[in-house]
């Protein structure tokens, strides 16, 4: 007897655990869950891109939740930091992907991309970044996505920009010395020539470089008047002070990554006139700049924070409408979603041809108040002002 | 090689020895190998921005406020967690000041975000021409500082008798506390004198370049790298040793490119410790 009851006793208890094991399953399986490693803390914070992603999702969630084949299904943000270390990367995005049953991931920023780009075509799980120049992104298996400005294009803005300033048109390039770098420099150089200006410096060093006076001297010889400097900001930092004071003075300069953090006004009047690449402007008539402006602009008052937060409304938006499209959380099928997106979002049109989808570039001028003025291209753009940081 | 690239590597030395000196100085008295002194650096020059940004400040005027707050938080870390991790296992601190880098880059983080900071000033960017010689003002300031600072630290530990305290502390420790040394005091307070050192090359490498949280790791490796020239208790050797790193670094960049240089300068540090452990400048100046 005493068997019996314990025996039914055990069959209910499986019975009820079975039940709400199910019961989770399902709602699992109504969820949605988009899955990012991201730097958050460490050398980068990218939660100017996580607070794009969270937009669209609140969006979508508001509205009810996605439409997947006809249902209509939440969606879950799970972020994870990996502090930009690449092993934290690598066991964050299979976690995501494996034990998580992510649908699909979202990027993170720059040289880390092309890292996660890897995992991801190796878990062939579809991955929508931004934040990476097209060009960089390497040739992979298909599940990566790349919807951001071309180096090309920001190359041919500042090129044009420079055309019409009073310059000598003799250039002096420098890049930090990894894959990046290098590859920019290549990209800058052949677009500078084809444009009629004249490489005079060509220099590459490590980033954490911190005395420059060699490729200072060697410009100041070559008589370079227009400078292109692709690093990180701290060394930007170090050399734009002491360019100053090596009594340096170039008509023109571009700082390719290091002048696109708000830090630049750091710097103060140093830093005023220096020109950068920028993926969005509150002036470049992209959709929903205003409303960017309207949202973020208290919690980001720089043009550099609030294009991140487009950044990652953009991404967001590709991917949940590609997930609605595929009508399914299938891997493949969001995948060839992906590859027929026709759209527009924050960063402008978006249409994929071998996974790449170059968004609109412009080139921005640091005002001595710390804001950002657009100069190129000519609609929404202010009049390019004198360098007068470095003069 | 051009004279303006020497004497920039030569005065960048200064700053390479200020940073330098601390991580000397704390492992030369407690045979401790402070992995959290990047972490002094970078904190004096928060310190540094705080009183810039809010009280205006000039950055050489906020310099020995920094330096006193840095050591006024060394001091009880040292005198109530590492000395008695130290006493215990030798290794034991090594683990510790790692933990606690750790721990500082998370604070600087959570209350000034990760931007990149500079302090301001007039001479950050300024520069003179001397005999021909282009000169960026902000390292000239640095190497008059660290010259400073050094002959203090040299006048201090070897003419005074607080000085002879940590010296014997640092000979025989159990001897010194026999005869009635407070040890431990003596540890913290060394540990202080480091930290406001450290905080003082913070300074300036803000004011000369800039800073985030995460800054700490390089300028931790340019100390370890001059204390590995210099040879450790050498106050002098440490000055010779920032500015070896600064000349070699430059001619490097000069004649092999700037990809090169770190290769250079790190082959030089290991051959130093392999076939010169004592270090190159020993016996320049002996503490």
């Amino acid at each position: 007897m005493i068997r019996k009851s314990l025996a039914a006793a055990l069959v209910a208890v499986v019975a009820t655990a079975a039940c709400g094991n199910n019961s989770n399953s399902d709602s699992a399986a109504q969820e949605i869950v988009l899955g990012a490693s991201m730097m958050l803390s460490g050398q980068v914070n990218l939660e100017t891109i996580r607070d794009g992603y969270q937009w669209a999702v609140d969006e979508a969630n508001a509205a009810g939740g996605i439409d997947v084949g006809g249902a209509k299904r939440t969606v879950t943000l799970k972020i994870l930091d990996n502090r930009g270390d690449t092993s934290t990367m690598v066991q964050q995005v299979r976690t995501l992907t494996l034990t998580d049953k992510a649908t699909a991931l979202l990027g993170s920023c720059c040289q880390q991309n092309i890292d996660v780009q890897a995992q991801a075509d190796s878990l062939k799980i579809p991955l929508v970044m931004g934040a990476l120049p097209i060009e960089l992104l390497p040739e992979g298996k298909g599940y990566v996505w790349d919807s951001f400005q071309s180096l090309g294009d920001g190359a041919k803005g500042f090129l044009e920009v420079a055309s019409t300033a009073a310059t000598n048109k003799n250039v002096v390039i420098i890049t930090t010395n990894d894959a990046q770098g290098e590859s920019t420099a290549e990209q800058w150089k052949t677009a500078a020539t084809q444009a009629g200006f004249t490489v005079a410096v060509k220099a590459s060093e490590p980033a954490g470089t911190t005395d420059y006076a060699n490729i200072i001297t060697q410009a100041k010889s070559a008589d370079a008047q227009v400078l292109i400097a692709a690093m990180t900001p701290p060394d930007c930092f170090a050399m734009w002070k002491q360019m100053k004071a090596l009594a340096y003075a170039p008509n023109l300069a571009i700082g390719i990554q290091c002048a696109q953090t708000p830090g630049w006004t750091s710097l103060g009047a140093l830093g005023a006139g220096t020109l950068l690449q920028m993926n969005w402007t509150r002036t470049s008539g992209l959709p929903q700049a205003d409303t960017i402006v309207a949202k973020f602009g208290t919690k980001y008052t720089n043009d550099n924070d609030l294009a991140s937060v487009a950044i990652g409304y953009h991404e967001a938006s590709i991917l949940l409408s590609a997930i609605t499209k595929a009508g399914s959380t299938d891997h493949e099928k969001i995948n060839s979603a992906l590859a027929a997106t026709d759209m527009s979002s924050t960063l402008g049109p978006v249409k994929f041809t071998a996974n790449k989808s170059a968004t609109p570039s412009f080139i921005g001028q640091w005002n001595a108040d710390g804001t950002i003025s657009q100069v190129w291209p000519a609609q929404g753009a202010s009049p390019l002002k004198p360098l007068s940081g470095l003069s | 090689m051009s004279a303006d690239v020497m004497v920039a590597g030569v005065l960048a030395g200064g700053l390479y020895a200020l940073i330098g000196l601390g991580i000397s100085l704390v492992f030369g008295v407690l045979k401790m190998m402070n992995l959290m002194h990047g972490e002094l650096v970078i904190g004096g020059a928060y310190l540094a921005s705080l009183l810039v940004g809010y009280a205006g400040f000039d950055p050489l005027l906020a310099l020995p406020f920094a330096m006193l707050g840095m050591a006024a938080l060394a001091y009880p870390v040292q005198r109530y967690l590492l000395t008695g991790l130290l006493r215990a296992s030798p290794n034991a601190p090594l683990v510790a000041t790692f933990g606690l880098s750790l721990v500082a880059q998370a604070v600087l983080q959570a209350v000034f975000g990760t931007h990149p900071k500079a302090l301001n000033a007039p001479y950050a960017d300024a520069g003179f021409t001397l005999a021909g010689v282009r000169i960026q003002a902000v390292y000239a300031i640095s190497f008059a500082l660290t010259i400073v600072l050094c002959g203090a630290t040299h006048l201090i530990l070897t003419r005074t008798r607080a000085g002879s305290a940590v010296r014997a502390s640092a000979a025989d420790p159990m001897t010194a506390s026999m005869l009635g040394l407070n040890v431990g005091r003596i540890y913290a307070l060394t540990m202080a004198g480091a930290a406001a050192l450290a905080a003082a090359g913070g300074v300036m490498t803000g004011v000369a370049q800039s800073f985030t949280p995460t800054s700490g790791l390089p300028l931790l490796l340019t100390g370890f790298a001059v204390m590995a020239l210099a040879g450790i208790g050498s106050v002098g050797g440490v000055l010779l040793g920032g500015i070896t790193l600064g000349v070699l670094q430059s001619i490097s960049t000069d004649l092999f490119g700037g990809g090169w240089r770190n290769f250079v300068v790190y082959t030089v540090f290991f051959l130093t410790l392999s076939f010169r452990p004592s270090g190159l400048f020993r016996r320049a100046v002996p503490a």
